[in-house]
């Protein structure tokens, strides 16, 4: 996948009839801002981003350093954070202070609502999910609305722990990964509607919640008891999906023998690792970002593979014994299927 | 003259642009990124299924392999241990002598055997009870694959050096000198020197144009490593409220000698805006230490005065690292 200009790429989508004969000049304007925000080096972004939000601990401190957060202060804090976020042309440094004003003041926010609420912890986790839910849709930042799903989805699990509700874990789990699937398999589609704005930091957010979510099945000391095949049988169906949005893209039907080889492949890994559902989801997620062509999720994927292996050699339920066998016989499968596809389709053909 | 944006590389940012503005629809965005090569086609979705199948399936049973070792290492004799970590630097060495040398496997093959070595001397160690302290270890470790290192020509396997020769001076620091070496500002100045006499080699390399040197990676790390280990005692030194040891001001001198001459020559001789960034951001910590330390308390003005100095400071490194990297960009078209 090389590398075009912008004039080259321009000409030649008009050349295909996939654009219009256009005016370079009427498309420098709306590509010109597009150029602009690429032309500044992350680290200087991240220079300034780390230096705002250090700044904004620091006035909040010295607003609360004497008073108890309450709730009005705190919500009014927010509010106009709400406003300042709206104002035209900000400076980077302008919209990271303000960001880190606004969620210092959600956590100044919520410690006020715990202690109106003396501490009910479902209290304060619904109403933290109705503040990003909020946040999410009036809030245009990227970085925070990539936060508020987090938080979001944070605080609701820890509504279904406090009440016992184990089904509503997996629910959400589903949701998350088909939704993540979702994002990133129709990213073209959402540009063009009102989705454009909110989809990016919602499909990074549902991947990074994917993978996190699932890191517990590795973890059982952290003593949530789940019924992790479940997990792994409801993650192959999304995956098998995924499989074969990908598959249709390219003018492959169900009965075609690539799709019956995805599925019967995909099958026969998910049922030697029943026990890992963090695999599928980081195959998912390594599917996405090739399909994508997106470096980050290829990354986290892989980081997600690491990260498995090694709190699979931790995850004490199961012998080293039988993690060892498991292992072995689903790499011997998975060199099969890659044999199974060299024979069937080598390379150069 | 600035660089036309119509110049710049093509991404699906600005397919993304145009679908919002109407001049694509979805649909047609979908072709042109295939069009583009900006999505896989059909070839590099076999070569990825390949890549893909054969990594995962070979770290499976790789892992599968070793977990079966680590189940049974207790009860495997000294000579199995031996034999297998034998075997195992005997094939990675084969490896690298029967394929070029200049070709990255022979290179992964010198490292994985020079990571073996380690592994080796460590059962070594397990297995005869030496007593021997963990310095002596990785200074062994160090000592034993520097000839590899320096046929190799990796720049990630001298960086696998380099951490050895650390992790030796550190640990012999703290089990051999100085039992309270978190805040013994000496260790750091040393640490600071091993590393800043690295990072001086690499920029010499640099200069000589020697190609296997030549990642920009390496001189980040070690720059990193170098400021951080003058940092940590100057923030001692700043925050400690007994009398200052000779050897504490020089920790200090040194960093402020380091931050003066590295600024110099990573703006006018290697224009680096990733090592003047981190540049910037030493000196802007350490200056809001120095105000935090000589001001901070219960009143509220002191926190104003730092969060406005914050603000101030990150603004105008912000602003002219922003200049700086316009101007670069301006050199570069007129070049």
């Amino acid at each position: 996948m090389t590398k075009i200009t912008v004039r080259e790429a321009l000409t030649e989508l008009v050349a295909q009839g996939l654009l219009p004969t256009v005016d370079f000049e009427d498309l420098t304007k709306v590509l010109g801002t597009t150029a602009n925000e690429e032309s500044f080096p992350w680290f200087i972004n991240v220079l300034i981003g780390i230096g705002a939000w250090l700044a904004a601990l620091f006035l909040l401190g010295s607003a609360f350093l004497n008073l108890k957060p309450d709730l009005i202060t705190s919500g009014v804090l927010i509010a106009i954070t709400l406003i300042i976020c709206h104002l035209p042309n900000l400076s980077l440094f302008v919209k990271q202070l303000n960001l880190a004003t606004n969620l210092a003041s959600q956590v100044l926010f919520l410690v006020a609502v715990g202690d109106m609420m003396a501490h009910n912890t479902v209290g304060v986790a619904a109403i933290a999910f109705l503040l990003q839910i909020i946040l999410f849709v009036l809030y245009p930042d990227n970085i925070l609305r990539f936060l508020a799903v987090i938080f979001a989805v944070v605080a609701s699990q820890v509504i279904l722990f406090q009440l016992h509700f184990e089904l509503g874990h997996y629910i959400i789990i589903f949701l998350i990964a088909g939704g993540a699937s979702g994002c990133w398999l129709y990213e073209s589609f959402c540009q063009g509607n009102m989705l454009a704005t909110v989809r990016q930091p919602l499909g990074y957010a549902l991947i990074v919640l994917l993978l996190g979510l699932l890191i517990p099945s590795a973890m059982p000391k952290l003593g949530l008891v789940f019924r992790w095949w479940l997990v792994t049988a409801g993650l192959t169906v999304c995956l098998v999906w995924v499989e074969y949005q990908l598959l249709l893209t390219y003018g492959k039907k169900l009965n075609s023998w690539q799709t019956i080889f995805a599925l019967f492949g995909t099958l026969s890994v998910a049922i030697l690792l029943y026990q890992a559902p963090g695999v599928i989801g980081a195959i998912i997620v390594l599917l996405l970002g090739f399909a994508r062509n997106n470096r980050i999720l290829l990354a986290m994927a892989i980081v997600g593979f690491i990260a498995f292996f090694i709190t699979y050699y931790y995850y004490l339920p199961i012998t080293l014994l039988s993690k060892s066998l498991t292992l072995i016989a689903s790499g011997l499968a998975i060199l099969s299927v890659y044999k199974l596809l060299q024979w069937l389709i080598p390379i150069g053909k | 003259m600035p660089i036309q944006s119509l110049d710049r590389p093509f991404t699906t940012r600005h397919l993304y642009e145009l679908v919002r503005t109407r001049y694509l629809t979805p649909d047609k965005a979908e072709q042109a990124m295939r069009t583009l090569n900006l999505l896989p086609d059909e070839m590099a979705w076999r070569q990825f299924l390949d890549n893909a199948l054969i990594a995962l399936g070979i770290t499976f049973l790789l892992s599968g392999i070793i977990f079966f070792f680590a189940y049974n290492w207790a009860d495997m004799s000294r000579f199995t241990k031996f034999g297998i970590l034998e075997a195992g630097l005997l094939l990675a060495c084969l490896i690298a002598v029967t394929r070029d040398l200049s070709r990255l496997p022979s290179k992964f093959a010198i490292l994985a055997a020079a990571i073996l070595v380690g592994i080796l001397l460590a059962v070594y160690g397990q297995i005869y009870q030496t007593g021997a302290d963990a310095y002596s270890l990785f200074l062994a470790w160090a000592v034993m694959i520097l000839p590899w290192v320096i046929l190799s020509t990796f720049a990630p396997l001298w960086f696998i050096w380099l951490i050895l020769l650390n992790l030796s001076l550190w640990l012999y620091w703290e089990q051999v000198y100085s039992h309270h070496f978190v805040f013994d500002t000496t260790i750091y100045a040393l640490l600071a020197a091993l590393n800043g006499s690295a990072l001086i080699v690499w920029e010499y390399a640099y200069q000589r144009n020697i190609i296997w040197l030549r990642g920009k990676w390496f001189a980040t790390l070690l720059y990193m490593a170098t400021l951080t280990n003058l940092l940590i005692p100057t923030w001692i030194v700043i925050l400690k409220s007994r009398q200052l040891e000779a050897f504490e001001m020089l920790a200090a001198i040194l960093y402020v000698l380091t931050t003066l001459i590295s600024f110099g020559y990573y703006y006018s001789q290697r224009r680096d805006l990733l090592l003047l960034t981190i540049n910037l951001a030493g000196l802007i910590a350490t200056s809001t230490i120095i105000i935090g330390r000589a001001i901070l308390s219960q009143d509220v003005g002191s926190w104003l005065i730092l969060s406005i100095w914050i603000i101030g400071t990150t603004a105008a490194a912000g602003s002219w690292l922003l200049k700086t990297a316009r101007t670069g960009q301006q050199e570069l078209t007129n070049d």
